[in-house]
Parts: structure tokens; sequence; C-alpha cells
């Protein structure tokens, strides 16, 4: 039996005592100088094992031995497994450097794997609200001190929203967000992602980029960064980082607080970095989805680097942005989609040009009177147009239910091209007594007022473009006033008045207009929606004075449709605001409602849009023909049925792209479309029937593909002459996969 | 391993200056581990840190602390420390989740964190009291436990009450109330029923703080002058132009260095100097200048390793922080237990640390 020399502590009192300590079966015993106790062994406490420092056995009744005798204590009692290991592995040199290799490991496998991954699930689960208040906040903050309003134009800054929410459209992205324009002499060309979604672009990097593709590049990527929730996970990184830092460095914190401040600065750079090429692959996909060729980031991120040159030189590690050269890379790779010299085009492609996508197109009036008129607007036939127009009115004042026929009619001047205001003004001119001829011009100039407003929300249109909406609707106000004198009946004037004075937040000027309209067609359906829509929280009205109203009209109104059309509103409002709060499922509920009372055009194409967003693309593309099969001149409905043409078979497509050429033969997106659909079918005359008429119409996509049609002897006889000019053409607008081909066509020419 | 062991005789003239009293046996606590011991504890307890994400962190908190403790000797016997490391878990779940709420809250909601750090500055003197209470009653030497014993009227004082005077004077009152803070820490703790003492004058703070002012403006001053002119005389050739950025914060980050070493070497040595029990009197003569030269070999070596090197750096600080120490016995009776001293729960330390507080003396 072996004896341990220890030192024995009763205590009571620091003094220590020299003893010897014994095992024998359950007894400890402890013999020294003056001390002779004896313990029950197995209620004696040992302390961990760590390195060579002195070992303590707690002994019941309050006191300690301590000793050097690290392993006679463990050959006396019972080691649990754990410590064994945990000693081991801090005693041997060997295990420490494997341990080396594993909290690297371990490191990289947690900073690199675990915690993006972990991030970005709890970011998602995080609601976009919760942001709210801090983007409020920071907006407000850099407003304060490194914002100012900005000074781009208002019709700039809108062709600029217009073409960013075309884009995301085609792309079919519908991440929420707030585009807000700043002039930055602080921070120079830059645009950036705020919590919340707001997107803030300087003044400076519009001016900067050479073309609008370029800002929607950039906003595209700041897009990414909305999408990608990288302010919520930025935040919650950084959080992380703080305890992974905290967790590796914890004890020399407090005397080298660089020790603990450069790692974390490296980190948060790092996913910084990640982000930034998570936004640059986002927007890349974009881009390509709404058929803007990547280079164009690449162009810009290019031109922002030669201005700012902040990030030169610094390397990569502690650089908030991938180098620049990497970025670019990653835009010219995501360009390669369609391979030049093929004519086989990559599934899903669907080009479309930016520029097309801005402007209003002209509609063609399927309807025959409408037809009619645009034609005698386009020959100049006043006598004609008085004729027949003044007819109308004339009917209508002898028999107020055929007021439907008259606003049809006038709904011409929606489909007239915008030179025919000379011709509008001429006739004016002429026949200054005329109702008719002031209707049509002041009805005229309302339709350019509602051009030159844009597609945007309210809250997202620049000031110029309602100064410049403002400028048309007075004009048109002055010319619908001025006929209100001019007959005894101006029931479509007060009804144009009732639409103006609603978009110009005069409530009290409609509220007039329609007590006087009102008395001149009370069963007017027309008149009863135009009104119930000015009743809309929107403009300053409430669901309950909408459902006050409607049940005044019930009482009023003779036609149970009618009654019908005008309740389906207010659960079609009740779905614009769900759909506001993206909150699909629930806005599709009160679409359905709606369309239930009343199956419209516009509903059907809102719930469409719903729909897809829901991705039940079927439902999404039938709604679509539903609408087109009743009305063809909502421009929404069109743009919606290009989108929706995407998803399905091929002959459906087909049939409903048809539709929509037919009402807007200038829809590149509807020829380009229609054109890959015939491809898919093998149907190859067809389809360069359908390129070639984007080519004329000058969309450089379809300028590439008829080329390659040519080329190819594709649907059409080869004539590589032809060829070698369309992908010229599509080239010159910079078309990265035309320039491919032309090269590699005039190489094989030369070849010959 | 008695406590009959004679100490050696004083190193140096300046020890040799406060240890001349008669009578006095002179006592320096001694440090037995090595660099290479607490590596291989710090890499294993890293380790498991990383794998158990976290949770582990409580048992490494133990192994480290037995380990300095253990291997510190002072008159031959070496402290004790066993606190448990699930209280100490439970406490930094507390914590973990304070910390998590807090972080959020005040990310999202920024006016959000002012309501944090009221409630955090209200409770602040109960957590400083559980903090030092715990870690007091966990820690022993020769079988007797230490102990915190302030009341709570004491530690509002101290900490809610002349924060407060700081506040109002601008800051100018920090001296005044470091030196009160240091000192209220220490004279609390006890070994045992052996009550400690701690006489500093904040005149002497003061003075230490304004000398540190000068030193950190003669360092500062023509730093920024040269970076001043090396900025614009753009002498750097394109590929190395990140140096421009990377070497003023070196060199500022020295400078600060130096400065933090002066405070600390010389707020030590005047506590040190002021500490006191029955019987008993301290001694420590930490040089700046050395310290100085040890923080920034510590930052170099720490970063030009990646880190590995930080139980080193710790070691060798804490080595020769012991050195400069010394305990002056007059009286040699030994020391009594506290018979009323009970367990108390580790909340208090975690939130401590968790939220930075540099508790510490």
């Amino acid at each position: 039996m072996s004896v341990l020399q220890a030192v024995y502590f009763d205590g009571r009192t620091s003094r220590g005592h020299p003893v010897g300590v014994m095992v024998t079966g359950d007894r400890l015993k402890v013999i020294g100088r003056d001390v002779n106790e004896e313990f029950d062994a197995r209620r004696v406490r040992r302390s961990l094992r760590i390195a060579n420092t002195p070992r303590w056995l707690y002994l019941p009744g309050g006191g300690a031995c301590v000793t050097a005798e690290n392993d006679a204590v463990d050959r006396m009692t019972r080691e649990r497994h754990y410590e064994q290991i945990l000693h081991r592995w801090e005693s041997r040199p060997a295990f420490a450097v494997l341990a080396i290799a594993m909290v690297v490991a371990a490191l990289w496998l947690l900073i690199d794997r675990v915690l993006p991954v972990a991030v970005e699930n709890l970011a998602a689960r995080i609601p976009v609200e919760a942001e709210a208040a801090l983007g409020r906040e920071t907006l407000t903050g850099m407003e304060k001190y490194f914002l100012r309003p900005s000074k781009l134009p208002a019709a700039r800054q809108s062709r600029l929203r217009a073409g960013f929410d075309a884009a995301a459209r085609a792309a079919s992205d519908a991440t929420p967000y707030r585009l807000e324009f700043r002039a930055s002499p602080a921070i120079g060309a830059n645009a950036f992602a705020l919590p919340s979604g707001i997107i803030v672009m300087t003044d400076e990097l519009v001016r900067l980029a050479r073309n609008d593709r370029e800002v929607i590049a950039v906003l595209a990527h700041e897009l990414g960064h909305v999408h990608h929730r990288h302010t919520m996970r930025r935040l919650l990184e950084s959080s992380a980082t703080a305890l992974i830092i905290a967790g590796v460095t914890g004890d020399i914190a407090s005397t080298t607080s660089l020790a603990a401040a450069a790692p974390t600065l490296l980190l948060q750079t790092k996913y910084s970095r990640d982000h930034e090429r998570e936004a640059d692959l986002y927007a890349i996909e974009l881009m390509r989805k709404s058929g803007i060729e990547p280079r164009h980031f690449a162009a810009i991120l290019r031109r922002l680097e030669g201005v700012t040159g902040q990030r030169r030189g610094l390397p990569t590690f502690i650089s908030s942005h991938p180098p620049t050269e990497e970025r670019a890379e990653l835009a010219r790779g995501g360009g390669d989609v369609a391979e030049a010299g093929e004519v086989d085009a990559q599934g899903g492609e669907e080009a479309t040009d930016m520029a097309q996508v801005t402007t209003r197109p002209v509609l063609v009036a399927l309807d025959p009177v409408q037809r009619h008129i645009v034609r005698l607007v386009e020959e100049r036939d006043f006598p004609e147009l008085e004729r027949l127009l003044g007819g109308y009115q004339r009917a209508f004042e002898a028999d107020p239910a055929l007021g439907p026929r008259l606003e049809n009619a006038f709904r011409a001047f929606d489909k007239v091209p915008p030179e025919a205001e000379q011709t509008l003004n001429e006739w004016a001119r002429q026949y200054d007594a005329s109702y008719a001829a002031a209707a049509a011009r002041g009805t005229f100039l309302y339709f350019r007022g509602l051009e030159a407003r844009g597609t945007g929300f309210i809250s997202d249109t620049p000031e110029e473009n309602i100064r410049a909406m403002q400028a048309y609707l007075d004009r048109a106000r002055s010319d619908l006033e001025r006929s209100l004198t001019l007959t005894q009946s101006p029931y479509l004037s007060r009804l144009t008045l009732m639409s103006i004075a609603r978009t110009l937040g005069d409530r009290r000027n409609e509220r007039t207009q329609y007590l006087d309209a009102v008395k001149l067609a009370p069963q007017s359906v027309e008149l009863r929606l135009a009104h119930m829509a000015s009743l809309e929280p929107r403009w300053g009205g409430s669901l309950r004075q909408m459902e006050a109203y409607l049940a005044e009209s019930r009482s009023q109104l003779a036609d149970p449709r009618a009654v019908d059309r005008l309740a389906a509103r207010i659960p079609a409002y009740r779905a614009f605001e769900r759909q506001q709060a993206n909150e699909f499922a629930q806005a599709l509920k009160h679409y359905d409602e709606s369309i239930a009372l009343y199956d419209g055009a516009g509903t059907l194409c809102e719930r469409s849009w719903v729909l897809s967003q829901l991705k039940r693309d079927a439902e999404a593309f039938a709604d679509v023909r539903l609408a087109l099969s009743k009305a063809r001149d909502v421009r929404y409905c069109l743009e919606r049925a290009v989108s929706a043409a995407s998803a399905g078979g091929a002959a459906e497509a087909i049939d409903l792209l048809s539709l929509v050429i037919e009402a807007d033969p200038s829809s590149v997106h509807a020829f380009n479309q229609r054109g890959w659909r015939y491809q898919q079918q093998g149907r190859a005359d067809l389809a360069f029937q359908d390129f070639l008429a984007s080519a004329r119409l000058g969309n450089d996509w379809g300028q590439l593909m008829t080329g390659k049609y040519y080329w190819a002897g594709k649907g059409v006889e080869e004539d590589r002459d032809e060829a070698e000019a369309w992908l010229r053409k599509a080239a010159a607008q910079d078309n990265r996969d035309a320039k491919l081909s032309l090269e590699q066509a005039l190489a094989q020419r030369g070849r010959k | 391993m008695s406590s009959g062991v004679a100490a050696p005789a004083a190193r140096s003239g300046t020890e040799a200056a406060r240890s001349a009293t008669a009578g006095e046996r002179i006592i320096r606590p001694e440090f037995t581990g090595s660099a290479g011991e607490y590596f291989r504890i710090w890499i294993v307890n890293l380790f498991f840190t990383l794998i158990t994400l976290g949770i582990y962190s409580a048992w490494a908190k133990v192994r480290k602390k037995r380990y300095f403790y253990g291997s510190t000797r002072l008159d031959g016997d070496s402290f004790d420390y066993f606190a448990s490391p699930k209280t100490i878990l439970k406490g930094r779940i507390v914590a973990f989740l304070v910390f998590v709420t807090y972080a959020l809250a005040a990310e999202l909601y920024p006016s959000s964190a002012l309501a944090f750090w009221g409630a955090f500055l209200v409770i602040l003197p109960w957590l400083v009291m559980r903090a030092l209470t715990f870690n007091a009653r966990n820690s022993a030497y020769r079988g007797l436990r230490f102990d915190f014993a302030a009341t709570p009227r004491e530690a509002v004082r101290v900490y809610i009450g002349m924060p407060l005077i700081v506040a109002l004077t601008l800051g100018l009152a920090l001296p005044w109330f470091i030196a009160r803070q240091k000192a209220f820490v220490l004279s609390h703790h006890a070994l045992g029923t052996t009550r400690f003492g701690c006489d500093v004058s904040a005149r002497e703070f003061f003075g230490i703080y304004i000398l540190a002012t000068i030193i950190l403006l003669a360092l500062i001053v023509p730093l920024a002058g040269v970076m001043g002119f090396a900025a614009a005389s753009r002498a750097l050739p394109e590929g190395v132009a990140w140096l421009g950025f990377v070497i003023p914060v070196v060199l500022m980050y020295a400078a600060y260095a130096v400065v933090y070493a002066f405070i600390q070497a010389r707020t030590t040595n005047l506590l040190w100097n002021g500490a006191h029990g029955p019987g008993i009197r301290f001694s420590s003569t930490l040089a700046a200048a050395t310290l100085a030269r040890l923080y920034i070999g510590n930052v170099i070596a720490i970063a030009a390793t990646a880190g590995l090197l930080i139980p080193w750096a710790i070691v060798r600080t804490l080595r020769y922080r012991l050195d400069s120490m010394a305990m002056h016995v007059r009286d040699e009776a030994p020391h009594e237990a506290n018979p009323a001293l009970e367990r108390v729960g580790a909340t208090g330390q975690e939130l401590g640390d968790i939220f930075n507080l540099d508790l510490g003396i």
C-alpha cells in the first residue's frame, strides 16, 4: 500500500499539516504529527487533474488535502472517463498539434458553413416589418449628414423607376423595395440598400452611368441585397461574430483590444464580400431574365472603380467588396447564355428591350367604332368626326341608356398617337362651338396626363412627372369645363372631370361633378365606378364610405349586374391592400370574391399576377386569357399576358401572344416571346417572321435572331448578306451575343 | 509545501526600498506553469468550445482558472478554484439570451438600446456584487474560501453615485472614480475572517492620468504630422499603397498600448502598495516600459501566429505581474474560516462577462 505525501488543512484555519494519506478499502486515512483522521473514501471528492497543478482531496466535514502526486491520486481514486481523455489531450504535444488542425477546421466550418446558413434561415424568419423603424432612422440619419434632395429631373427619375419596375417585373421579381433618389456630394457615385428595403441611389451615380441599363444594373444589385435580407443578416452576423471572437480570444480581450478587433474586422469584411457576391449574382440573374445584358453591370462597376478609386490597392482580405475584376468577370460569364453562331436559343431566354418597355404603347383600336374614329382623326376629317361624335352625344341626350356607346366612342382618344394633338387643336379651332371637339381634346389631354404620370404608385412618382401630369390635366380640365357650356347634357365631360379631380386630390370637386353627372345618367355604371374609385382609401376615402355608397347605389340602380360590378370593387380594393403588403394568399381570396361578383378584365389580370407570385402559373395563364377575351385595351393586361405566356405550353402561349400582338403590334416582347415559342414548336418560318418584326421595331435580340435565321437559312432562304446586316444592327446596339456571332460570321466568310 | 518556508531575499534595489522594514517576512508569489502547458489546455478548450457551439466554454473556464490558480504559489501553497461549470453554464445561457435580445432590439429599434442600458446601469451594482462574490467564494487558499462582502448601499454608491458625478464633471472626475472603485473591490475581499483594506489617494491617480494624457499627446501629435505629410506627398508606389492605411493604424495602436501600459503599471502599483490586511501589506513594482514592451510584443506575436501565441502572451504577462508583487508579513498568525459562507449562483458573474465589463482588479 502506498502512502501519499500531502498537506492537510482542516478548513477552520489556514495552518497546514504535513501528512501521509492512505486508502484501505473504503477508508481513507490522514496521518501526521498532530493529525490522525479517518474518512469514508467514497465521500471524498477529488479535484480535476489539470496539467501538473496540485490536486485537492475534499474531505467530508470541510477539510482538504493537497498533494503534488497526481499519478498516485489517479491510482488511488477512480477517474471518470472524460477526465482521462481531457487530461491526455491536454498533456501531449501531438494532441495539441491535432487540436490546432481541428480548431482551424471547426472555425472554418462555423464561419464559412454553419453561421451563414443559420443566419440566412433566421433572417428569412424575421418579418421585414421588423426593420421598418431601423430603416426610417437610418435614412433620416443619412439625410442629416450625407444626403441632399435629388436634383435629377423628375422625368429622368420616373424613367429609371419605370425601367427598373419593368425589369423586375420581366424577371418576375416581387421583392418589395422603395427607391429614393438623393444627391450626395459627400458620398459620391454610390447606391445602397438600407433596412426594410429602402434603396438609395445618388445623383452622382446616375450621372456616371452611360445609359439607363447601367443604372438598372446597380439597382438590381441593391435589390439583391434587399431580397437576400442582407441588412438583417449583417446584423445577425456581427452579433454572432462578436460571440465567436469573444469565445476564441475571450481571455485576452482585456489586455490587447486590437487582438480582438482585427479578427472581427476580417470576419465582417468577409461576410460583406460574400453578400456583395450574392447581390452580384442576383443582379446578373435579374438582368438576364429581363433581357438586359450583364455587361452593363461590368461597365458601371469599372466606371465606379475609376471615379472612387477608394478601394484601389486595398488587399482583398480587408476590403468590404470583392475585387472589381472578379465581379466584372462574373458579369461577363453571366451574360454567356446564348452560344454564338448557334441558332437554337437557350431555354427560357426571353429577350426584351428596356427602351421599349418604358414607353406607353399606342394600342390598336380593335372596336370598329373606335377604329373608325382613329382613322378620321388621322385623315383630319372634321365634318365626319362632328357628325359621328355629335350623333352619339345627341343620341345620349335623347336616351341616357345609350351612355355606354358614347363612352366607348370617346375612348378612341386613348388610341390616337401623341402627334394627333395638332389635329385636335385644328378641329377645336375650326369648330369653336362644338361640344364634340372640346370634349375630344379634353379626353385626349386627360389620357396624355395619365401617360406623363407614369406607372408607379403615387408615392414613388417623382415631383416632375406629377407636374407634367398636372399641366396636361389642367389643360384637359379647361377644355372639359368649356365644353360644359356647349351642351345641355355634358355627362361625358363630367365623368372625365371626376377622374381628373380624383387624380389631383380635389375630392370636393369630384363630388360636385358626380352630383351633377348622376342627374344626367342615373343608371350609368361607369359613372358610379368612377365615383366608387374616388372613395377608395388611397384617394382619401374609406372602406366604410365605399360600403355606404354601394348601399345607396343598390337602391338606385335598376340593373342587378351593375350593382354587382360596383360591389366587386370593395373586395378588389381589399385585395389591392393585401397585395401591397405582399400577403398574396390573402389578396387572392379577396380577388376571388371580387371576380365572383364581376369578372372584369382588370381584376382578372391583377389576380393573374397574384397567382404567378404564388407560383400557380397555369391559373395565372387562364386568368389572362379570359381577360384578353373580354378586353384588349387594358395595358396592364397586355403586359401581364407577355409574362404569363412564359409559362404553359407553346401552342396556348402562341394564341395568347397573338391576341397581344393584334392589340399592340409594337410589342417587341410579344414578338420575341412568340418567335421563341414558334421555334420551340419547330415552326421556323413563323418564328422568323416574328423575329423579323421585332428586329424591324429596333429590338437588338430580334435583330440577332433574324441574323442567325438568315445565316442558317432557317425559316427563310439563306442570305448571308442579310444575316450580316442584321447582326451588324444588333451589334451596333451593343448586343454582346450579336458581336460574337458577327465576328464568327465574318471569320467564316473571310475563309471562303 | 508547508507554511514555514522562508522567502528568498529581495532581488533588486527598488524592492529593497519597500521591503526594508525590520521584522517582516517577504513572500513573493510564484508562477509554476508554462506557456506550453497552458497552450495545450487552451487549444483543447477552444476546440471543444467551438464544436459544442459554446456550451463547453463553462467547463473551459473552470479548467483555465484552475490551471492558473493551481500554478500560482504564494508562500509555497497554490490557490484553488472550484466553481461548478453547470452553474456557470446556466449564467452564460441567461447572459447569452439577454445579449441576443439586446443586440436584436438595439439594432432594429435603436431607441430601445437606451432602455436596455438604463436597466443595465440600474442593476449594475447588483451584477458586480454577484460576480465578485461568486468568484471570491469559489476561490480558496490553504483550505479557506475567499469572500467578497459589501453592502448593497456601498455598491450603489460606487457604481451609480460615482459615475453620476463623473458624468456631471464631464469625465474630469474619472481618475477619482477609478481609484475609489478599485479600492472598493480590493478592500471588500476577505480570506476567511481576515479582511483586507486599501488606502489609495485619488490625488495620485489624477497625477497618473494627467501624465498619461501628456504622453499620449507627445506620441500622437508628431505621428499625425508624419501621417499628414505622407498622405500629402503620396510617397508610396501603387502596389503597396495600402501600407499608407495600415501603418498609421499600427503606430496609433502602439502609442495607445504605451499609454495603456503606463496607466496599468502606475495604478496597479499604487493600489497594491496601499493594500493591507492584519499584519500584512503588499507591494507592487511594475515598470511601465517593461509592461509596454510586453503588450506590444504580445500583439505582434499574436498577429504573426494568427492567435496561436495567445497562451504564451497571457502566461508571460501574468508572470511579469506576479514577479513584481510581494506580500510583507509581520504577523504570522493563521487565518480563520468564516462560518457564515453559503453557496451563491453564477448569474452575476456571467452577465458581467458577456457585456464586457472588466471586473478584474
